[in-house]
């Protein structure tokens, strides 16, 4: 917990830092948010020709994506810079001075930057987000709403999961930035997989995001969930998954990639 | 002359010493066709067709499509706002000033070296890939022709907007914003990603008014032979002209840009 207060305040500085340049820091946001909107236009325009893509209505696909979009929104705020500089951190041994303060590693590299613009994504997807809630009239219940949180806080888990084992790779190989962004541009990559439900992709694309690679559960579960779909694949159950696939998923990357990536670093010296 | 062409090589065997990126360019790129595709397939199941502006538009024509859009991407995407941006920034620029040689040119030159390499490295193998997993649509040689033309046409159009683009960063600092707006630009109003046949009328209309679809969707639709001859050579002339416009502007830009260069330490 003492970590956690001292993330925040970290946090809390160094956006205060940033937002003392006004115009930039707003300017940032005001780009990402119009840039986010290019992948809604497009889903909008589709279907302005086509009713529905493999039963899913415009509204349900809205929904499908902006649940994608929030939850990689803050994954990315946090994850996203400390996983694409670790490379370069490796290799001119900077990340020496990680390991040698007294807090957890882990929580210092994270701590050492984050992405402001994606800021701009958690606001625009949860005005969309409730706008198309709106649009969708479904049923409410307590359980629905609370579990709701649990379906993000799930999804941020696998998103930022994704982020630390390729982030990760940075111990191993020379190249990492190019698969951290692989598995987390909005426009390029694996997160493409997920703007429309994966029910229309083979069956083997979708056993591979479903169970090696469990991207399927940050929005096409919960989705189905959430919009009471009658057909689910594989099993109905996986409808409930998302939040204990995420915490699986994290305490995955966290202590069998993360934690052995470290043991395995040798100092550049340099 | 000899000068550009080592530029032109140089950027050649810069872009081949990075492995490692091709491979994962490639993955990407064959990744996100794969997705495409299986996006407009899904959308077409139970429609056989779909009436538009320029009439009924088929499943087969998405295909292609989808291909030939990723196939341009692979070379006509360039990196030029960043490349003047760092320059800039770095203060390298005043370097490149001194140089007894042409900026634009030396741009231009390294451009057409990074494009030998897309093209050899990433394209044939991309098409050769699509052709076989998901099938072509091939139209007669008069549209293959006009294809070309266009083609040429988009890449000059797109070099000298990414540099106008490029120069703004004398004036304005934060110009990462300006490349990241304008590749999000080009894949929604070019009609690089979804082909502007299937816009409203309205969004249309504002879209044919900007010079950005001369650069995907005019070629694109005169591949699949969506208009007939005589309006290919009329997109042709648009493109011709949208071009002479942007020499005009580049001249009055970079005349000021260079009064404006302001290094920064050394």
């Amino acid at each position: 917990m003492n970590t956690l207060n001292l993330y925040l305040r970290i946090v809390l500085v160094r956006l205060q830092a940033r937002m003392e340049y006004k115009f930039n820091f707003f300017s940032d946001l005001l780009v990402t948010v119009v840039t986010s909107l290019v992948t809604y236009g497009g889903i909008w325009v589709m279907f302005k020709n086509f009713d529905t893509i493999n039963g899913w209505t415009y509204y349900e696909v809205v929904l499908l994506y902006t649940l994608n979009f929030i939850v990689a929104g803050i994954a990315g705020f946090v994850f996203y810079a400390p996983m694409m500089n670790l490379e370069e951190m490796i290799q001119t041994g900077s990340f020496d001075s990680i390991l040698v303060r007294p807090i957890n590693p882990f929580m210092n590299l994270i701590s050492t930057s984050f992405t402001h613009t994606h800021l701009a994504h958690v606001v625009t997807g949860t005005i969309v987000f409730f706008y198309t809630l709106n649009k969708l009239d479904i049923a409410w219940t307590f359980a629905k709403a609370v579990f709701l949180i649990f379906i993000i806080i799930g999804g941020v888990l696998i998103q930022a999961s994704m982020l630390i084992i390729t982030g990760s790779l940075g111990f191993w190989i020379i190249k990492s930035t190019a698969v951290v962004d692989l598995s987390v541009n909005p426009r390029s990559g694996i997160r493409r997989f997920l703007t429309f439900p994966i029910s229309i992709f083979e069956k083997w694309v979708q056993l591979i995001l479903t169970f090696i690679l469990p991207y399927a559960f940050i929005n096409y579960y919960p989705s189905c969930y959430l919009l009471n779909k009658s057909i689910v694949l594989f099993h109905p159950a996986l409808k409930y998954g998302t939040p204990i696939v995420g915490i699986l998923f994290f305490l995955f990357a966290y202590f069998l990639v993360w934690k052995n990536g470290l043991k395995n670093y040798k100092s550049t010296g340099s | 002359m000899r000068v550009y062409l080592c530029f032109l090589q140089n950027a050649f065997q810069t872009a081949i010493a990075y492995r490692a990126n091709i491979f994962f360019e490639f993955v990407n790129k064959i990744m996100a066709l794969f997705i495409e595709v299986t996006i407009w397939r899904a959308l077409y199941h139970g429609v056989s067709e779909v009436s538009t502006s320029v009439g009924a538009v088929s499943l087969r024509d998405m295909v292609t499509y989808a291909i030939i859009s990723t196939g341009l991407s692979v070379f006509i995407a360039n990196a030029n706002i960043s490349k003047i941006n760092v320059k800039i920034n770095t203060g390298q620029i005043a370097i490149d000033l001194i140089r007894p040689i042409n900026f634009k040119t030396y741009l231009f030159s390294e451009m057409l070296g990074q494009m030998l390499y897309d093209i050899f490295i990433k394209l044939i193998p991309l098409t050769i890939i699509s052709v076989f997993l998901f099938g072509i649509y091939f139209p007669g040689p008069l549209s293959v022709l006009f294809f070309g033309i266009s083609v040429v046409n988009a890449v000059l159009l797109n070099f000298i907007i990414t540099y106008i683009i490029g120069l703004l960063a004398f004036w304005y600092t934060q110009a990462w914003q300006l490349d990241y707006l304008y590749q999000y630009v080009i894949i929604f109003l070019s009609g690089a990603w979804i082909p502007l046949w299937f816009f409203p009328d309205t969004l249309r209309a504002i879209i044919d008014f900007l010079p950005f679809h001369l650069i995907y969707y005019v070629p694109l639709t005169i591949y699949l032979h969506k208009v007939s001859y005589n309006t290919c050579l009329l997109l042709i002339l648009k493109q011709l002209i949208w071009l002479l416009i942007f020499v005009i502007i580049e001249k009055a830009v970079w005349r000021r840009a260079v009064q404006k260069v302001v290094v920064q330490g050394g």
